[in-house]
């Protein structure tokens, strides 16, 4: 395995920078992969995740680069000064689309790539279902990571914007934490996420009204309205998409309300879209057997989508 | 579809010129790096890497630092310790000792390759500390500390009760509590801070540290600049005594905690980074203390 810097100098005269994993001559497949950032958490990803995981991949034999768009990590330029999840907000609405592009055609020219996959966690992962639903031509595979449906929210969080798989999971978390002395103690400390505990009661209420139909169990208007549009565009140009979630990460709640059930109804997702769930994990995949289990389940899809493609 | 322009703030290419690649350290490991500017007669800047998800998220800050520095005429030389960032290795072989012989490694490489006839060592939180130790060992001319790690105990504590946040968390309930993840170390085993394994190796590099007492045998001139939150007073009590009887020069800054999960991003940190130069620039002769 190999790893070197990689730049592109975009039309605007900035230089976009990573670093690329590549394997050894005799093994490498024509397939490459960009990982992009995790919201605004540079190419090396959370816990360096990117790290292990493009150097594991490298050594299966795909070229790998964990990528920077303008502003982030190494690259050219610096990010608007604000709120956070107003850089969020942007990102989950493409603003990193035209730099994930750049990445890939700079990957498919410099080391002849016949398929391109694009992806990572979170805000990773809407910005490669967008790229590939912008240029299908340019991605032929995505793999999202615990990805973003909804916006992230302009104000205060309200009792809609908890759906009913998250109000589940929260109501009964609470319920097991009523036996808990510690629980308690942090109530009585007022240490407790009362604004979460509220939220979630209300929508449990809300979800209980009989005269309340399945659509408005859940507030529509956080939704990104770019997200099922690209999502159907993949499944209609034939773009291999990895939907890997976390059990515990409220991403997999809002999938499974505003997607699987409010969108699909229950139907199968289509026969080039995979959704796999890892028990347990957590957003960012923290725990090592969490995160060998995502190279598991990601290794498996390559090999089965795009492992007969050699150089 | 929205450009990527309007994420920006500034767009333009930094003007002085920036080289990226790889050094290798005396263990045998390529360990990433990015130089700010080229030969200068001013000494040369090694930045220090706080630990963790601390030095994802501040890296933002490092690197426009690091470009302001170098626009105002002094190199730079960032780079990630063994095992961390785009370097090789791995944290489950590596303590503090090793990362000393990093940043020395790196004071090598700058001195060789861009010919800095000086050095001044940055770090922020843990990387104040890790650049104290280096600086202990390697003559530098301005240690610059950001919100130094003053106990390295207590410190190693706050980590601990990272993992027990994530147990919480995914399990409802702490599972190991303190005193078993300590066994395990103790065991040989490794434990989860924030994703990263961490051994005992490098637990006990870090708890055997302590501010002060770094501080005793340094002699190079020492800047620190304490952070308070915003509307608190401007005073912190506990760094006051470091300055008694040592060259020791102590501000203290309204700064939100930028390495800490943000909730508002701000790369540029206009008043740092103004404070940290004017309190360079008072002690260097001939750099005019400017209006920024």
């Amino acid at each position: 395995m190999i790893e070197e810097l990689f730049e592109i100098r975009g039309a605007d005269g900035l230089v976009r920078r990573g670093v690329v994993s590549r394997p050894d001559k005799d093994k490498i497949r024509s397939v490459g992969i960009v990982l992009l950032p995790a919201g605004l958490k540079y190419r090396v990803g959370p816990h360096r995740f990117y790290v292990s995981l493009s150097r594991r991949l490298a050594g299966e034999g795909y070229v790998v680069l964990r990528f920077d768009p303008l502003g982030m990590g190494e690259s050219d330029g610096v990010l608007q000064r604000g709120l956070t999840r107003d850089l969020w907000r942007k990102i989950e609405s493409g603003g990193n689309v035209n730099d994930a592009l750049l990445a890939c055609q700079a990957m498919r020219d410099s080391f002849g790539l016949k398929r391109m996959i694009a992806g990572g966690i979170c805000g990773a992962a809407i910005t490669a279902q967008l790229s590939a639903a912008k240029q299908p031509q340019m991605i032929d595979g995505v793999l999202s990571i615990n990805t973003a449906v909804s916006l992230s929210p302009v104000q205060k969080l309200t009792a809609n914007s908890i759906g009913s798989a998250q109000a589940d999971h929260n109501f009964h978390s609470y319920v097991r934490k009523l036996v808990s002395g510690d629980a308690w103690i942090r109530i009585i400390k007022l240490e407790s996420d009362f604004s979460a505990i509220g939220r979630t009661l209300v929508a449990k209420a809300r979800d209980l009204m009989p005269f309340r139909s399945h659509h408005a169990k859940t507030d529509t208007t956080s939704e990104n309205p770019q997200f099922m549009e690209s999502f159907y565009q993949l499944e209609r140009n034939g773009v291999k998409h990895l939907l890997l979630f976390s059990g515990n990460d409220n991403r997999w709640f809002e999938f499974k309300d505003m997607v699987l059930e409010r969108h699909l109804a229950a139907r199968p997702a289509g026969n080039h879209t995979e959704i796999k769930v890892i028990p347990e994990a957590n957003h960012e995949l923290q725990f090592s057997a969490w995160q060998n289990d995502a190279h598991d389940i990601l290794r498996e899809w390559l090999d089965r989508n795009f492992g007969n493609v050699m150089a | 579809m929205m450009k990527i322009t309007n994420l920006l703030t500034r767009s333009e290419s930094p003007a002085d010129r920036e080289e990226r690649g790889f050094f290798t350290n005396r263990r045998g490991r390529r360990l990433f790096y990015a130089m700010h500017g080229g030969q200068s007669d001013r000494p040369a800047w090694v930045f220090c890497n706080p630990f963790l998800e601390e030095k994802v998220f501040s890296h933002p800050v490092y690197i426009n630092f690091a470009r302001k520095l170098s626009a105002e005429g002094w190199p730079v030389l960032r780079f990630d310790y063994e095992g961390d960032g785009d370097s090789e290795g791995d944290y489950r072989k590596i303590g503090l000792r090793e990362w000393v012989d990093d940043v020395e490694d790196a004071i090598s490489f700058v001195r060789g390759r861009h010919f800095a006839k000086s050095v001044n060592l940055f770090g922020l939180r843990l990387g104040a500390s890790i650049a104290c130790l280096a600086a202990k060992k390697n003559a530098c001319t301005n240690l610059l500390l950001w919100e130094p790690v003053m106990d390295g105990r207590d410190y190693f504590q706050e980590c601990l009760r990272l993992n027990l946040t994530t147990q919480l968390a995914t399990y409802r309930k702490v599972v190991e509590d303190r005193k078993q993840l300590m066994a395990n170390l103790n065991d040989g085993k490794t434990i989860n801070i924030s994703g990263y394994e961490v051994d005992r190796l490098m637990a006990d590099s870090i708890s055997s540290m302590n501010l002060a007492t770094q501080l005793d045998d340094i002699t190079c001139l020492v800047h620190i600049i304490a952070f308070v939150r915003a509307g608190a007073e401007p005073v912190r009590n506990d760094m006051q005594p470091l300055t008694a009887g040592r060259k020791v020069n102590l501000r203290v800054l309204e700064v939100h905690q930028f390495w800490n999960e943000p909730r508002f991003y701000d790369a540029e940190q206009h008043a740092l980074t103004a404070l940290s130069l004017d309190m360079i620039a008072a002690v260097m002769p001939g750099m005019p203390v400017t209006d920024r």
